[in-house]
């Protein structure tokens, strides 16, 4: 076997047994160099190609799935179950099945808000399909989700770190709004948003940030626990407990976050 | 109902950080290549019966990410992140050896696609030339040439010194 075709077979497989490879190198130390230095490689870009993985992926995974197949059945379904009680918000983790005012007592809010919203969704589905309503729901199911599963492990969040995120929206914080917890990006209603929890673990508060063209006209603000921004490049929803920290981080965001065209 | 459900999470548990990892490589940005996984697994889930053999699952997962990628480029909705934003590698990276390990992340997202792809499929799946050719619809021959250049071109920018000229093609 000749040099080349020798290196050609070991770049095309380092791991390879073939028999007149193996007796190429071991007739030549030259090759049989070459050969170890990109075994050495091989394993080095084995370790290298296995990048860390979110220890909450598969749940996070099941739980969109989930998410997605109760909005299609929820969609298809909802002119019939106007005297249903709330539709099922679902973790596959946690094992919440199902909100009734009985179980909310001691649940967390948005628990709570779910159940309360979900009566009057029913209601306002008689007469219509409202995708931003189909949005809020989304949005407690995230706020839902990151309460369960990422608030607990999360660490510090710097201000750098929400503007690397933001900046793929054209956006930039430009003073804290307070301690971030988390910022991921999420789907609503298959509309892309950048999702920050604010505040403390027991009790945070989210925003969504959403593209300018996002429907909000069916979020629940009266209820002060939800508030909506309106800039010239995006949409904001602020969701919380506290209508007084709703209000005062919808006031921080307004003053702060801006957009490179026209806010 | 409750046997898609069951077979789902084992799908979704056997291969979510494989699928995660490939999409990283693909797509660089961890935040966008989530995303386009959540899409893969949900089209996974639609088609979960045209699922036949349970040995090819992990091939039929890189098929649907690749084509949801694809998608991806075809709304152009999602801006295309610079090699130096990426945050792939070891946040904890500070020895010789995560040193080394930056250089050879950076080295890796210098490769096109066309050689990146093969690449991966073989170093971290472990698959065959044959698998691979079935998986990227191209001939072996091509896909071993595809590996050759790979490697080799990884090689010279890692030691721009030791193979110059020694294998080329």
């Amino acid at each position: 076997m000749d040099d080349l075709t020798f290196r050609r077979a070991v770049l095309a497989d380092p791991t390879t047994n073939a028999p007149e490879i193996v007796t190429a190198a071991q007739n030549n130390p030259e090759l049989a160099k070459f050969w170890l230095t990109l075994k050495q490689q091989e394993l080095a870009l084995k370790d290298t190609l296995s990048v860390p993985v979110p220890v909450d992926l598969a749940d996070k995974l099941l739980w969109h799935t989930q998410a997605q197949e109760d909005k299609t059945e929820q969609s298809n379904t909802s002119l019939q179950h106007t005297s249903r009680s709330a539709p099922t918000i679902r973790n596959t983790g946690a094992g919440v099945s199902e909100s009734s005012t009985k179980e909310n007592i001691g649940k967390p809010w948005y628990l709570a808000a779910a159940a309360s919203i979900m009566l009057a969704v029913s209601v306002f589905m008689i007469n219509t399909q409202s995708n931003d309503l189909n949005l809020y729901q989304d949005a407690l199911a995230h706020i839902q989700h990151a309460a369960e599963h990422e608030l607990a492990d999360a660490g510090e969040v710097t201000l750098a770190d929400i503007n690397a995120k933001l900046a793929s929206l054209h956006g930039v914080l430009n003073a804290s709004v307070g301690k971030v917890l988390s910022v991921n990006f999420c789907s609503l209603d298959g509309v892309r948003s950048l999702h920050v929890m604010v505040g403390n673990k027991e009790n945070p508060t989210s925003l969504f940030i959403l593209p300018k063209n996002t429907t909000l006209d069916g979020v629940p603000t009266t209820a002060s626990t939800a508030a909506t921004i309106d800039f010239a490049d995006a949409k904001v929803l602020v969701m919380g407990e506290v209508a007084e920290t709703v209000q005062s981080l919808k006031a921080q965001v307004k003053a702060h976050l801006k957009f490179t065209i026209h806010d | 109902m409750h046997t898609k459900h069951t077979q789902y999470e084992r799908l979704v548990r056997a291969f979510h950080a494989d699928i995660y990892r490939y999409a990283v490589w693909l797509i660089k940005d961890p935040s966008i290549a989530e995303d386009v996984v959540q899409e893969t697994f949900l089209r996974a889930w639609k088609s979960l019966d045209a699922l036949q053999d349970e040995k090819a699952a992990k091939a039929w997962l890189i098929t649907i990410l690749r084509r949801e990628n694809a998608r991806r480029f075809e709304r152009k909705q999602l801006e295309v992140v610079d090699i130096d934003d990426v945050a792939t590698p070891d946040p904890n990276a500070t020895s010789n050896a995560h040193a080394q390990q930056r250089e050879l992340t950076a080295a890796i997202h210098q490769l096109e696609d066309e050689y990146k792809e093969p690449l991966i499929l073989q170093s971290l799946f472990g698959y065959t030339g044959e698998e691979i050719s079935d998986i990227l619809d191209l001939n072996k021959n091509t896909v071993m040439t595809r590996l050759f250049r790979a490697r080799n071109q990884l090689k010279n920018i890692m030691n721009p010194t030791d193979l110059q000229g020694q294998a080329n093609g």
